[in-house]
Parts: C-alpha cells; structure tokens; sequence
C-alpha cells in the first residue's frame, strides 16, 4: 500500500468489528436461543479474524 | 496526528500499561477458570443426582429450614439461597444475626428429597484459592479496590492504545502481520492487530470488572437508602420473634411479583432485610429479567407484604456486569468463546511487553516501523 490511509481508511474494519463486537455482547445477555447465537457467531468471528490474520493474510 | 500530542498519548499507553501489567497477567490467568466456575463445580464437588420418580413429595422450604436447624442447634438463619441450575437450597447459618457472612455456614440440600449434601469447600480449595487472586489479590476488600484501579489503569491504556494505533497504519492495511525476520516488527504488528480486534471486548471486560470491585460499596450504599426507606415504618423495632411459614412468604412474594421466582432470602436482622422482614430476592426466567434482582419484603411474624421496588440504576449496572464480566451467559459456546478472548488478551499483554524491553531498538527503527516490508532487507 503506497498512499497513506486516511482515519476512516485506518478505522473502518476495527468500527466494524467494535460494532459487531457490542451486538454479540449484549444480544446473548437479553434473551436466548437465537441470541444467543448471535453472540457465538459475532465473538467468535473476532477469534476467526485473529487467527486469518496472523497465519494467512500476512502480507 | 501532531507530534507532540502522539507522544503524549504514547507515554500515556506506556506507562498505564507498564503500571497494571503484571496484575492484568494474574487476572487474566486466575480468570480462565472462574469462566468455567459452574462446570468445575458440577464436576468436582457436586455429587451426580440421583433420579427422583416424583417430585410430588418434595419437602417445604419450611421442612429443609428445620432440618438445618437440627444440624446446628446455637446457630441462627442467615440467608436461603434456592439454585436454578440445580435442584440444591441452601441455608447459611451463623453464630447471630449480625455474624459476618463468611464466618458461617452454609448448609446444601437436595430439595427434592430434602437430603443434605456435602457442602463446597469454602476457604480452600481450588476455586476458592482463584477467587482469592481474581477477586481480592489475597489482601480482602482493599485488594478488590486496588485491582479496581489497576482496572482503571487497563481502560486508559486501551483507549490510549486505540489512539496510538493509527499512525502504525497509515501505510498498512488492517490486520496487516508483516512475514519478517525482524521479531520486533513482527510482534509489534500482531500486538496492534490481536489490540485492535479485542479492543471492545476488552473494554468491556474491563469496565464490567471496575464496576465489579465496587459490589460491597454499592450493596452498602443501597441498604443505607432504598432498603431504609423501604422499611422506614419499622425503624427501631425489636428483631422478630415468632417468625412465620418461609414458604408463604414465597408465595406471597410470587404473588407481587408474577412470573418471577425466589433466588435468595435474607432473614431478619441482616443488612438484607430488617429485624422485623425477610427480605426475598426475585428474579426473572429470561432473559435480562435473569440478571437483575428485584427485593420484596415480607413481614416476618405476620407474614403481610410491606413493600417492593426495581433497583437503581447502578445497582441494575452491577447486575449485568457480573455476567458481562464473566462471560457465563449465553451457554457454553460463549465462555470457551470467552477463554480464547482472555488468551488473546495474555497475548496482547505478553507482546506489549516484549515491544517495552526492545524499545530502544525500535526507537532506532523507527522509520522501518511505518513502512511495509519492502525494506526489510535493508533492516535485516
């Protein structure tokens, strides 16, 4: 990557993520069953992405 | 970013993290189990439970209440503690009324057949022994507030983190671990990427832990106000004598407060009740309405109903951050879920570490640092 990225270059993914990271927080504290999903698949994903970035998308 | 301001905000990153770090290991570390609290005591110290044909025969509150009476005949009942989970009541006995909590006793029954069962090791043990370092850093009360400002420290040192993360980035794309065989670069890169996908998580682990140091002030801050108030027209009467049926008491609270159930019951003259209530604490079946515990006190020698009313704010907020803290709320999934994240977090903290020893080599580096690895030849 040659040109510097701009704020919202550099923040949009970790935005993202923070954003997923409140919803699976909280859903699986304000019920259950599929909520409680939603709080496997958007923590978990967090696990995923560390794991894709540290052993395959390395540049 | 300025200059100067990026320096400020890297001192500030610096130092906050150098402070708590040790005390984040120890957490982290004492915390992994305490995710796995239910399980471990399932395994260990719960003994299997035997098939019931019916459950028609189940003995009263009343009866388990008498039973642990017979058991310990100079002590007096604390509290009655009735298990979701399991089909366990508890009753907490202690030398009076006013004995501290964990001077005394606590008394598990089957409540299906009204058996006793073993209780849990209290002051030993494993679990204990984690609690200890998790909870108190061994030093009681002044340890929980000391790892509450160590908490504070870790919250600073997150945003700080956030902040001084963009200018590492500007020329890297998110999540960017650089094949080097410069091992600062390269833990200096998994370091920003494995803080910045946690950060949130992070936080809020952090917070709900910070909110957590402050249980007891709290607890006390709401008995002096709300609980007060709640039984003001009974101010300076004698503690209850004759106290009445346990069990009406329960359906009377059932009554007030439909669709919920008893998940602790003070006894007069503790600082959850008053000399003259018990204090019966319910909660909901689901959801949020789980978490958050509602009081209704019932007059202990009459057995009338005086009064009821939602928690505060904040002690709505300490509620849910029990659960948020550790991760024991949506199945098992979510706290292996939850014990990958701390990994993740002993990872964050390691690394940061390791960049704080080889920091005068990256001071030296530094251009090689905001540059991808095209140089890194040069740098090798």
């Amino acid at each position: 990557m040659k040109n510097k990225q701009t704020k919202w270059g550099i923040f949009r993914w970790p935005f993202l993520l923070s954003v997923t990271s409140l919803t699976g927080l909280i859903s699986g504290l304000t019920g259950t069953g599929v909520l409680d999903v939603v709080s496997w698949v958007t923590l978990g994903g967090l696990i995923i992405v560390i794991t894709l970035s540290a052993f395959l998308f390395s540049t | 970013m300025k200059n100067r301001s990026l320096y400020i905000w890297n001192g500030i990153h610096k130092w906050t993290s150098l402070i708590c770090t040790l005390f984040l290991f120890v957490l982290c570390i004492t915390g992994l189990p305490l995710i796995f609290r239910e399980e471990i005591e399932q395994f260990f110290y719960i003994p299997p439970f035997e098939e019931v044909a019916t459950e028609a025969s189940a003995p009263t509150v009343d009866e388990i209440i008498a039973s642990a009476k017979a058991e310990r005949l100079n002590d007096v009942v604390q509290f009655v503690f009735l298990e979701e989970e399991f089909p366990i009541i508890s009753v907490a006995m202690a030398a009076t009324e006013a004995t501290p909590f964990e001077e005394g006793h606590i008394q598990p029954f089957d409540s299906r057949t009204g058996e006793m069962i073993t209780p849990l090791p209290t002051n030993k043990g494993f679990l204990f022994w984690m609690e200890e370092a998790h909870i108190r850093f061994f030093m009681g009360f002044p340890g929980t507030l000391f790892l509450g400002v160590m908490g504070i420290l870790f919250l600073v040192s997150i945003v700080s983190g956030v902040v001084v993360y963009a200018p590492f980035m500007r020329n890297l794309r998110f999540a960017t671990v650089r094949k080097t065989h410069n091992p600062r670069i390269k833990w200096l890169d998994l370091h920003n990427m494995t803080g910045i996908v946690t950060a949130t998580w992070l936080f809020v682990v952090g917070a709900t832990g910070v909110l957590n140091t402050l249980d007891i002030p709290i607890a006390g801050l709401w008995q002096a106000t709300e609980l007060k108030e709640m039984v003001a027209e009974f101010e300076g009467a004698p503690l209850a004598v004759n106290l009445s049926s346990i069990d009406n008491a329960i359906a009377k609270a059932k009554e007030i407060s439909p669709g919920m159930r008893p998940y602790s019951i003070a006894f007069p003259g503790n600082n959850f009740s008053s000399p003259q209530h018990y204090g019966i604490y319910m909660v909901g079946n689901t959801g949020l309405t789980k978490h958050l515990i509602k009081p209704v006190l019932i007059e202990a020698e009459t057995g009338e109903f005086t009064a009821t009313r939602d928690v505060p704010v904040l002690v709505k907020a300490l509620f849910l951050s029990r659960p948020l803290h550790f991760g024991d709320y949506a199945g098992l999934p979510l706290k292996l879920i939850w014990a990958l994240l701390d990994i993740v977090a002993i990872l964050v903290l390691g690394s940061g570490v390791y960049l704080w020893l080889k920091r005068r080599k990256l001071n030296i580096n530094k251009s090689d640092l905001f540059r991808n690895n095209s140089h890194e030849k040069q740098t090798n």
